[in-house]
């Protein structure tokens, strides 16, 4: 879409991007000026608070963004009634002059009152100068629109300055920062600006330059935008031209983003120190480490690079190339991609800015939406307990080393009357097996380990069984990305109810997806397990973002201890108990329902059944009022219980991860899809839909289309709208109706 | 007023009908009082037009329409032509400038994501397959060369 004409008039009378004879007429390559959108009355007057269009409204900045943080501008206090903000839209500005260079500073008058056409107030700007077509009342302060986002690269630049204050330069920041130019932290430690110049070309895909735009420029931003406007009057840079150092290669204060820094480790910006330099506000704030500079630029919404070369010759998805954010409301926050990220940002497709979506009069979703989800993996946590990484020979030589345990240290000792505070002593427990807490076999070749092996310690005992220290840490086994490929052309039949998906993940068991979900996009599995507790949980990612949990065992527990024989020994007597209240109590209830009938109002006796034996879920209180339905249930559950508690076999089976080594360790996506004796052919990525051909010319294929009918062809059966059409009344029910059955087009 | 017989071709709920004339423009003369959407015409008897099915009348007005139509004979050896106008054919070029939302069309070529009824599939029953994801580090294992984990009291606590 091209600018409005209407406003910006022929586009062959619009400015050329550079200062290089156009090589195309191409109207995307050129910049409509903004004079011509004013140029007198004729061409109309903007309406307060009204923007133009997508040219110079292609994005927003947000109020969290980095940008709408920033202080006032220098000097002048952002409250001051002169700056009427009514009306002004959010775009990027600049003097656009194609011949000379300006020669003497140049102050805006922000207080022209000889405006008679009211424009001064829309952009604060001055109209005094007589190098312009008359009626040109904005002839110094041209907005780019139209911007072609890949000819247009904002590159960050500093001006500095030396301690004195008397060596002005410019330089790009990463030039300055790396001391890979003229100019350094060093030589030159006041950061006295930050901005950004735009660096473009008017030929597609070439190589950008510097654009011919001088001084003067500035991003205007609309007076109903969701952001704190105030804060942004910074870019407003009017007396930064009163120096002496001007170049053809800069839009002065657009984005004027700090301004005079002491130091480069400090520039202006909201937060930070306050003081005060010639009278003039001046905020400082730490450098850091630049990030926050990228992300103000970033909330521009536009292509950015701190390389020169990057920005000059770099292709949008260079490595070095960054690109701004812009949300689902056309919202920037200051967020930016990198590299080959960027090709996922609608900047890269578009042709020009008009190409965006955002409306400023739109209303906003003030919600934050995010396509990807971040993990914590948690690590170095602190632990009482050691853990040693073994091999299977190392676990049968640790149980002989438990038998000779006690006699080696008791015979060390020489003591044989106080065997047992020795052990105690050593071990704080009568048993040395009692001192492993537990054993677990993990189906991995290597659990990630640190140091050399070295001989293992029980207690304060060292044994001869040797093996690695491990930290307490989850890792993340990952699983190859698959897409989810639609079988039958990406119809409805690739949806459910027609396909189900299945997703078989080792030692989670299998979770059910929406195909509605997941169809066409990139499904990914990630694998966390937790070495010490055994236990893992898989993360199922839809192009990022997760979707999906699910949880599992992976380890299998060997038995070592007398503690854990006790244990299945009580969850067995547990179970039995419980299968013989609830079976009482069964028996008993019909003579309990008796009782209430009669209306005894006596509770009667209650029977407490203990708690159930599996992962510790209690049985509950089997009582007189229960009705028999649930007694029998509290029966069954009972005898299942008791049927289940098996020594080792229900501690290694409570998760099954013995089952779950028993399939193989990859995960797989089970697809279950309509069976069809006139599609042929459903394996991607062809897609033979066979005797359908013939269906489709008699019964056509549903749809939900709306044009006029011209432009469908074939069986067709829809709403028509006669309109125009010289028939009886009866003739156009007739053709109604035949519409709606069905019409040969 | 004229007209011209012709053949058709085409099931009666096509918009732009297959239709081969079978006469030159001859002029008819309405029968009785007629209508202009369900005329009878009478001319002389012509045994080329015994067989049309279709006619375009030009009306003195200039305007003209099809028509569906049924030949037969009178006593006096004339041919009545019993004529119904077809709307879909006479106003095809105002209906094909007119709006229309679209609920089926053989012009898509393949079936979309709008559920289809009409589809001849067996949603219930069904095949099956699978894709495998395989674990990238292939570091799991179900032989013997695997792992232990050994938790115990003692020695220097691990951080």
């Amino acid at each position: 879409m091209l600018p409005n004409s209407v406003f910006y008039g022929n586009p062959e009378d619009w400015l050329n991007a550079t200062t290089k004879p156009h090589a195309s007429d191409d109207a995307a390559n050129k910049i409509p000026p903004y004079s011509t959108i004013n140029g007198g009355i004729a061409s109309g007057k903007l309406s307060v608070n009204t923007p133009l269009d997508n040219s110079i409204c292609y994005a927003g900045i947000a109020d969290d963004s980095p940008i709408a943080q920033l202080y006032c501008i220098d000097g002048v206090d952002y409250n001051n009634p002169l700056f009427d903000y009514s009306g002004i839209i959010n775009f990027l500005w600049g003097y656009v002059d194609t011949t000379t260079q300006l020669t003497t500073g140049r102050q805006i008058n922000l207080n022209d009152l000889s405006d008679t056409n009211e424009t001064d107030k829309y952009f604060l700007v001055p109209q005094s100068q007589s190098d312009y077509p008359a009626g040109n009342v904005h002839r110094y302060f041209t907005p780019y629109v139209s911007i072609v986002p890949r000819n247009f690269v904002l590159l960050i630049y500093i001006e500095c300055d030396t301690e004195q204050f008397n060596d002005r330069r410019a330089s790009s920041l990463d030039d300055y920062i790396n001391n890979t130019f003229n100019f350094s932290p060093q030589t030159h430690p006041n950061i006295t600006s930050i901005l950004v110049a735009p660096v473009g070309s008017n030929t597609l895909d070439n190589y950008r330059s510097f654009m011919a735009i001088n001084n003067n420029g500035g991003i205007a931003l609309a007076y109903n935008a969701p952001y704190d406007l105030p804060q942004l009057s910074g870019i407003f840079d009017y007396w930064a031209n009163a120096g002496n150092v001007k170049t053809t290669a800069r839009i002065w204060g657009a984005p004027n983003i700090y301004y005079y820094a002491n130091y480069y480790q400090y520039v202006k910006g909201k937060g930070g120190t306050f003081n005060t330099d010639n009278g003039k506000l001046t905020y400082y704030k730490p450098y850091g480490n630049g990030e926050w500079i990228l992300r103000c630029v970033a909330s521009l919404g536009l292509f950015f690079a701190v390389k020169r070369t990057t920005a000059y010759t770099g292709a949008l998805d260079d490595a070095n190339m960054y690109c701004g954010v812009i949300d689902d409301n056309g919202l920037c926050h200051g967020d930016y991609t990198r590299g080959t990220d960027n090709r996922n940002q609608p900047q890269y497709t578009w042709t020009t800015t008009n190409d965006s979506t955002y409306d400023p009069t739109a209303p906003i979703d003030p919600n934050t939406y995010s396509n990807t989800t971040a993990f914590n993996f948690i690590g170095g946590l602190s632990s009482m307990l050691k853990r040693y990484v073994l091999d299977a020979r190392a676990v049968e030589s640790l149980g002989g080393d438990l038998f000779k345990i006690g006699d080696d240290i008791v015979t060390g000792a020489g003591n044989y009357v106080d065997y047992d505070n020795i052990i105690l002593n050593n071990f704080l427990t009568n048993n040395p097996i009692n001192a492993i807490v537990s054993l677990k076999k993990y189906p991995v070749k290597t659990i990630p380990h640190t140091g050399s092996r070295h001989p293992l310690k029980l207690g304060k005992v060292q044994i001869a069984t040797t093996g690695f220290d491990m930290p307490y840490s989850s890792f993340m086994h990952l699983f190859k990305p698959i897409k989810v490929f639609p079988r039958f052309g990406n119809s409805f039949l690739d949806y459910a109810p027609y396909t189900t998906l299945d997703l078989y993940i080792p030692f989670c068991g299998t979770i059910q997806l929406d195909p509605n979900d997941v169809m066409g996009h990139t499904l990914d599995v990630q694998l966390l397990i937790d070495y010490t507790t055994g236990n893992c949980d898989a993360f199922v990612s839809c192009d990022n973002l997760v979707i999906e949990t699910a949880s599992g065992i992976i380890a299998i527990d060997i038995p070592v201890t007398g503690t854990e024989s006790a244990t299945v020994d009580s969850q067995l007597s547990h179970a039995i108990l419980s299968s013989k209240s609830a079976t009482a109590a069964r028996k008993l209830s019909p003579i309990t329902g008796l009782m209430k009938t009669a209306g005894a109002g006596v509770a009667g006796a209650r029977l407490a059944g203990p708690a159930g034996a599996i992962g510790g879920a209690g049985i509950g209180l089997i009582s007189a009022e229960q009705s028999a339905f649930s007694n029998k249930l509290s029966s069954t559950m009972a005898d299942y219980d008791l049927q289940h508690t098996q020594a080792p076999l229900k501690m290694i089976s409570a998760a099954s991860p013995v089952g779950g080594w028993a399939i193989d360790f990859n995960c797989r996506l089970i697809i279950s899809y309509p069976s069809s004796d006139v599609i042929t052919d459903t394996r991607p990525p062809s897609f033979d839909i066979g005797a359908l051909e013939n269906f489709g010319k008699v019964n056509g294929y549903a749809c939900l289309q709306t044009g006029k009918v011209s432009t469908f062809s074939g069986f067709t059966v829809g709403k028509i709208v006669l309109d125009g059409v010289p028939c009886t009344e009866e003739e156009r029910a007739d053709i109604t109706r035949q519409f709606a059955s069905g019409v040969f087009l | 007023m004229t007209a011209q017989f012709y053949i058709n071709t085409s099931p009666t709920d096509t918009l732009d009908k297959n239709i081969t004339a079978i006469s030159p423009i001859i002029t008819v003369v309405p029968y009785e009082i007629t209508s202009i959407t369900r005329p009878v015409l009478i001319l002389d008897y012509n045994s080329d037009y015994i067989d049309a099915n279709y006619i375009r009348i030009t009306w003195d007005n200039g305007m003209s329409y099809h028509y569906y139509c049924t030949v037969a004979t009178n006593n006096g050896g004339q041919l009545i032509v019993t004529c119904e106008r077809d709307p879909l054919m006479s106003f095809k070029d105002a209906i094909k400038n007119c709006d229309i939302t679209v609920t089926r069309n053989a012009g898509i070529g393949a079936p979309t994501i709008y559920p289809d009824s009409k589809l001849p599939v067996y949603p219930n029953k069904k095949n099956i397959t699978s894709i495998v994801m395989p674990e990238t580090s292939s570091s799991f294992t179900g032989d013997g060369d695997t792992c232990y984990l050994l938790t115990c009291i003692g020695g220097e606590p691990t951080e």
